[in-house]
């Protein structure tokens, strides 16, 4: 073989060897034969069983010779065996598995074959289970078949103890989970490191609270307990992932209610624009009616729904999904516009950006009529139906009480920037995670959000300068916090969930009124690489993005109702977003990055070479680019019909 | 920009006469994985293949031979009576059980000591269409119908009847098949999905069941199993938080779990549930592949991790496995290193074998 020093045996050594070798092929073949004609003439006798004890301490990895084994138990051996030959035989099992367990501490089948011996046995010994258990997670702490046997092991106990009612049992159900918790405890005080032993806390505590039956204020307490405990390790090693990730449960998470922001039906273009705040896919078309009732009589009105500016996500195998902040709905039937239109959101016809984001109601969304604007107030009648638990971690930890998850966070928080203190630029991450989290739990329109969110962006600021390879995420982080700040005169909350946002009275007089001067917001000089909810400036006619990072335009295609934008001076590389916009009259791309005839081409042109039907030619500035040094103007005409592209 | 490695630091030549060298014979603490043979010639063909030296190993009649072998650990129905086996049918991972050899398969095998494995039956079909077969002797029905005995009530799989164990892993298994077979009618992919969804811990990782620790392997299978299914965005709490999760594996190399050890295989394990997540860009190259560099063995084949620190092998003389070498490959191949053959993250073969899977095998082609 490579590499290896060979020495050639002699002639009889060899010999000897090979014979040797060849009776044990011949025994192991002879046992499989055996056991084959065992199994054909349906034998499960004795002589099968000491062939598969034969077989299988030679080879525990041969699984079907365990079912086999299995089989000649319950149908052979023990069919009209009492209980004390029942018991006999399969604590020879045990001993059996016990002898093997030495080679393969980690074999599957010998875990799955103890727990099937035992849940057969008349009178199991779980205690001694467990402290079985307890020497192999001594060997070694992190076997996960270990720990998962010992969940096993110990809800058998639980059970067991539950049931009895034996006087003389020392132990009561309860102070077994809390054994198993302090085992835990003992297992981190020897080692902070030992993640699985975090992580069995994690199962225990819940079991906990049920079992005592703990109150809020119990749960409370011994949950501060454990955030003590965490605290104790973070800060004897910050750099020790269990302890992070074990807080990180226990802090948990809040489920993000998603937005409608608003909908509006423009007669002119016999279109419905229904707008989120997070970027949705439709599973099913959302429904629309027409009438003036509130029952469920409206009629149903005909028509397509599209995403505007909708991307395609990820490369599926069999369909591709449409993802979209905005959604619109192009009538194909004439209907009067004197009776209200209805869009109705189900739940299940979503599918979120991510699984934590949930819409937590159906949405029956009386659609505003942009010209006729004597009723602006847009109604929202929010049928509570069942939505179906997403699966988010830890809510058993998650406090009853909105005040009560804020006090812990803010407690959490202050225990990180304590940490900051000691060992600055540490786990600044957690913290702005914390910040957001705490953002979420206050109330939208308080001067507490606004504060948080120039907390965020300072730690955002100091993990530009410490972590150079990040840069991007960082800014990116940053970009979310102040486009939030300064969009949040654009919205508030709703009246039916605090935790939702819809269009304000003021942005929607100011879009109503289509007026460019009032429906218009700055958004220059921000430092903003990135828009993180476009849908949020739908209804705008004006837009200043001026003296950004943004790389990016595509976002625009969200903005159906913008007259005017300003991107000068961003990093902008190529045109994108702007075909499907139909009363876009000026847009500055001054002094950006787009080098490339394509790269203007591209975003302007269809497929087919024809251009967008808007309403007035496009103004577009494009001096200070790099393509303008380049000299290539005459291209440009190519563009005269729709496009007035001014380069100098 | 990611450096790649010099000639001195690939041992290529020896990678390739190892993974050849395993393909005819095994040494002999591989005995008792003779019921999982199927895999290593997997990992052996497969790596020879994503190296692109696998036609050049190959005679035609080694390659009908080894096709025909395949074929003879197919269990096929029985004809008189299907009803006697059919739960047991598909293909096991070698003679092991000593029933008799027939190229076109057997129909009478019995249970418990002869029966099909969800990953005998997935490296097998991989298998063949490595060695350029058209699967035209695949029972589809056979395999399809024996999937409906193996998934459990709560949506996991087992790999063979009446096992006792069931996980993500066979999940991921029975997805891969029924994707080469171009067949999902045989299992309820609802309840897989749901299987998955509660198998997702606190931190975004997937372990592979509820209640236990997140796993790099099993979230692989989480994840290219939802892959598969087109069902990736419903099956998962926080596609961003478990990037996160497998990112904050990284060390230089990838390992399996909070504070575990590097480990070769992980690089795969995590870095293809990167690449289908649309992450893998995210991960740093350069320490991924200068990790790998060490744990290649002098004698050829990549080990769990470097030499002198393979304590935990218990082949002490051969400390490269085929699992751990293919996996070392693969992760390579994901990294698109020149002279590496480009890899399908979801089915673990080349793109190339997947794109003659869709226009030539018969469950696919117009």
């Amino acid at each position: 073989m490579h590499g290896r020093k060979r020495v050639k045996p002699s002639a009889e050594v060899e010999r000897q060897r090979k014979e040797k070798e060849a009776a044990k092929i011949k025994e192991y073949s002879d046992l499989v034969d055996a056991c084959l004609n065992k199994k054909d003439s349906k034998k499960f006798d004795t002589e099968a069983f000491n062939y598969t004890t034969k077989i299988l301490s030679q080879n525990p990895d041969f699984y079907t010779i365990w079912n086999f084994r299995r089989n000649i138990l319950i149908y052979g051996l023990l069919k009209d065996a009492d209980t004390d030959q029942k018991q006999e035989a399969f604590s020879n099992e045990l001993v059996f598995l016990q002898a093997l367990f030495q080679l393969n501490p980690k074999s599957y089948w010998i875990f799955n074959h103890r727990r099937w011996s035992l849940d057969n046995m008349p009178y199991p010994d779980w205690q001694r289970e467990l402290e079985l258990v307890g020497k192999i997670l001594e060997l070694d702490s992190r076997n996960f078949h270990g720990w998962d046997y010992r969940r096993y092991v110990t809800s058998k106990l639980s059970t067991k103890m539950a049931n009895t009612d034996d006087e003389n049992n020392n132990y009561s159900a309860e102070s077994l989970t809390e054994s198993e918790f302090k085992f835990t405890t003992t297992k981190i005080n020897q080692n902070f490191s030992n993640y699985s032993a975090w992580h069995q806390r994690s199962k225990l505590l819940p079991s906990l609270f049920q079992e005592k039956n703990m109150t809020d204020a119990e749960k409370k307490s011994v949950i501060d307990e454990e955030f003590d405990l965490v605290k104790s390790a973070i800060y004897t090693d910050p750099d020790d992932q269990s302890a992070w990730l074990y807080h990180l449960w226990l802090v948990g998470r809040e489920i993000r209610h998603i937005s409608v922001l608003g909908a509006y039906f423009d007669p002119r273009g016999r279109e419905i624009v229904l707008s989120f705040d997070d970027e949705i896919g439709m599973l099913s078309p959302f429904l629309v009616s027409q009438g003036n009732d509130t029952t469920d009589n409206n009629r149903k009105v005909q028509g397509n729904w599209r995403p505007a500016g909708g991307i395609f996500k990820h490369d599926q195998l069999n369909s591709d999904r449409l993802y979209g902040f905005v959604w619109i709905f192009t009538l194909t039937e004439d209907i009067s516009t004197s009776s209200t239109l209805t869009v109705t959101i189900e739940p299940s016809s979503i599918v979120p950006s991510h699984s934590e984001a949930r819409l937590m109601q159906t949405i029956e969304k009386s659609v505003i009529n942009i010209l006729n604007t004597d009723n602006i107030a847009m109604s929202t009648q929010s049928k509570s139906v069942d939505v179906e638990p997403s699966i988010v971690p830890a809510p058993e930890t998650l406090p009853a009480i909105a005040q009560e998850r804020a006090d812990l966070l803010k407690r959490e928080i202050n225990v990180i920037k304590e940490l900051l203190d000691l060992e600055p630029d540490r786990c600044l991450q957690t913290l702005i995670s914390l910040l957001n989290e705490l953002k979420y739990a206050s109330l939208l329109e308080s001067n507490e959000a606004n504060l948080l969110n120039d907390e965020i962006v300072s730690y955002c600021d100091r993990l530009i300068k410490i972590d150079s390879l990040r840069i991007i995420r960082f800014e990116d982080l940053r970009s979310k916090a102040i486009f939030e700040k300064e969009t949040a005169s654009l919205v508030q909350g709703s009246l039916e969930d605090p935790k939702t946002i819809i269009y304000n009275q003021t942005t929607l007089a100011n879009f109503s009124s289509q007026s460019s001067s009032l429906a218009s917001l700055s958004l220059s000089s921000k430092n903003l690489t990135f828009i993180p909810t476009p849908s949020i400036l739908l209804l705008l006619s004006k837009l200043d993005l001026s003296h950004n990072k943004l790389t990016s335009m595509s976002f625009l295609a969200n903005l159906i109702n913008l007259r005017e934008v300003n991107l000068e001076s961003n990093l902008i590389l190529r045109i994108d977003g702007v075909r499907e916009l139909r009363v876009l009259k000026e847009m500055n791309l001054k002094n950006n990055l787009i080098s490339t005839f394509e790269a203007v081409r591209d975003g302007l042109l269809m497929n087919d070479s024809s251009s967008r039907d808007f309403q007035e030619k496009l103004k577009i500035h494009l001096t200070g680019n790099p393509l303008i040094a380049d000299n290539i103007s005459t291209e440009f005409h190519v563009f005269n019909d729709t496009y007035d592209i001014i380069l100098g | 920009m990611a450096t790649h490695p010099s000639p001195a630091e690939f041992t290529r030549e020896k990678h390739v006469s190892y993974l050849k060298m395993c393909l005819e014979l095994l040494p002999h603490e591989y005995e008792s994985f003779d019921t999982n043979r199927m895999t290593f010639a997997y990992f052996c063909l497969s790596g020879l293949d994503l190296l692109d030296v696998l036609d050049s190993a190959l005679t035609p009649e080694r390659r009908r031979g080894w096709i025909d072998w395949i074929y003879a650990q197919q269990i096929l129905p029985n004809m008189d009576n299907p009803a006697d086996n059919e739960h047991l049918c598909g293909f096991r991972g070698s003679p092991f059980s000593g029933s008799r050899f027939d190229v076109n398969g057997v129909r009478d095998a019995q249970f418990p000591v002869d029966a099909a494995n969800l990953a005998m039956t997935y490296t097998a079909l991989c298998c063949l269409l490595l060695l350029k077969d058209d699967l035209s002797r695949v029972d589809r029905p056979a395999i399809i119908n024996a999937m409906r005995y193996l998934q459990n009530e709560d949506g996991s799989f087992s790999q063979t009847y009446q096992s006792l164990e069931s996980d993500i892993r066979f999940i991921y298994c029975a997805c891969a098949i029924s994707y080469i077979l171009n067949d999902f009618s045989g299992f309820d992919t609802e309840k897989a999905v749901d299987y998955i969804k509660k198998s997702q811990t606190y931190d975004y990782g997937i372990a592979q069941s509820p209640d236990q620790e997140s796993h790099g392997g099993s979230t692989y299978c989480a994840i290219s199993a939802l892959h598969l299914l087109n069902r990736i965005d419903e099956g998962l709490l926080s596609k961003d938080k478990t990037i996160f999760w497998c990112l904050s594996r990284q060390i230089s190399g990838f390992q399996g779990r909070p504070n575990k050890p590097q480990d070769t295989c992980y690089s795969f394990w995590i870095g293809g549930a990167l690449k289908l997540l649309n992450a893998f860009d995210l991960v740093d190259f350069d320490s991924n592949r200068a990790f790998l560099m060490t744990t290649q063995s002098k004698h050829g084949g990549f080990a769990k991790l470097p030499p002198e620190l393979n304590k935990y092998s218990k082949w002490i003389n051969y400390p490269a496995d085929p699992l751990h070498t293919y996996m070392g490959i693969a992760a390579l191949s994901l990294m698109r290193d020149p002279g590496f053959v480009d890899l399908d993250p979801a089915l673990n073969i080349s793109k190339r074998t997947i794109d003659r899977l869709i226009n030539e095998s018969v469950f696919w082609k117009k």
